[in-house]
């Protein structure tokens, strides 16, 4: 059963590089990618995130580390 | 009968362009190309597709990136703060795709690229709902609205009653 964050994404297919303004949702102050007991999501809907945010990263939408 | 197998040929068509894998390509263009030439790189990408069935595509609009691009173009270090980022999803074999791939690796004022596999549907479309990541409550706590107490009706009060209240004020 999927918890309340799941909700958010609902299904992985969801998760998209380019929705830059979710994905800062799921990242702390230093860009870095939250884990998954503070994020709530599934572990597919983890993954996911995590290639969402790394394409991300690779295209200049997301910065790799924030001071 | 030729009507026929026409129709048939058609359907195949079809079939094949829906069998066909789903893929998206997203695209930084140099941000010396100018507004003007913006337009001219989409169409050298598009040109790069060949025969793919486009499904849906966003034009490239400047943007700020998240670092400073360095490449290195004829030995001189190219530094990019900014670029115009659009996308393309389209739908084509899979035997194309390294042309595809090479075509946007040679050309100059693609900054940089990312071809992914993706649906046909647009993944951006479903409304969300917004939940916090964490489960701690943040901002105010939704309450319980409160029903409304009942309106107690005032008593009707007779004539005579109003008149000796008034009367044992006077006197």
């Amino acid at each position: 059963m999927p918890n309340k964050t799941d909700n958010y994404v609902a299904h992985f297919q969801r998760i998209d590089y380019k929705d830059v303004e979710m994905l800062k949702k799921f990242l702390n102050p230093h860009g870095k990618i939250m884990p998954r007991r503070r994020t709530g999501l599934s572990a597919a809907n983890q993954r996911a995130l995590a290639e969402a945010v790394k394409r991300a990263r690779f295209m200049a939408l997301l910065p790799f580390i924030v001071r | 009968m030729v009507e026929k197998s026409q129709t048939a040929e058609v359907l195949t068509q079809a079939n094949v362009s829906e069998s066909r894998p789903v893929y998206e390509v997203g695209f930084h263009v140099a941000p010396t190309v100018g507004d003007d030439g913006v337009a001219s790189v989409v169409a050298e990408i598009k040109s790069a597709l060949g025969d793919a069935e486009i499904i849906s595509e966003e034009f490239p609009q400047k943007m700020t990136l998240a670092y400073t691009i360095v490449r290195s173009e004829t030995g001189k270090r190219e530094k990019s703060t900014e670029a115009y980022f659009g996308f393309i999803k389209f739908a084509l074999g899979r035997e194309a795709l390294p042309a595809l791939q090479e075509a946007l690796r040679a050309n100059k004022n693609v900054l940089r690229y990312l071809v992914i596999e993706t649906v046909r549907e647009d993944i951006q479309a479903a409304p969300r709902r917004a939940v916090f990541a964490s489960d701690r409550l943040e901002g105010e706590t939704i309450k319980k609205p409160v029903e409304d107490a009942p309106v107690e009706k005032p008593a009707e009060i007779s004539q005579e009653e109003i008149d000796k209240s008034l009367d044992a004020l006077v006197s």
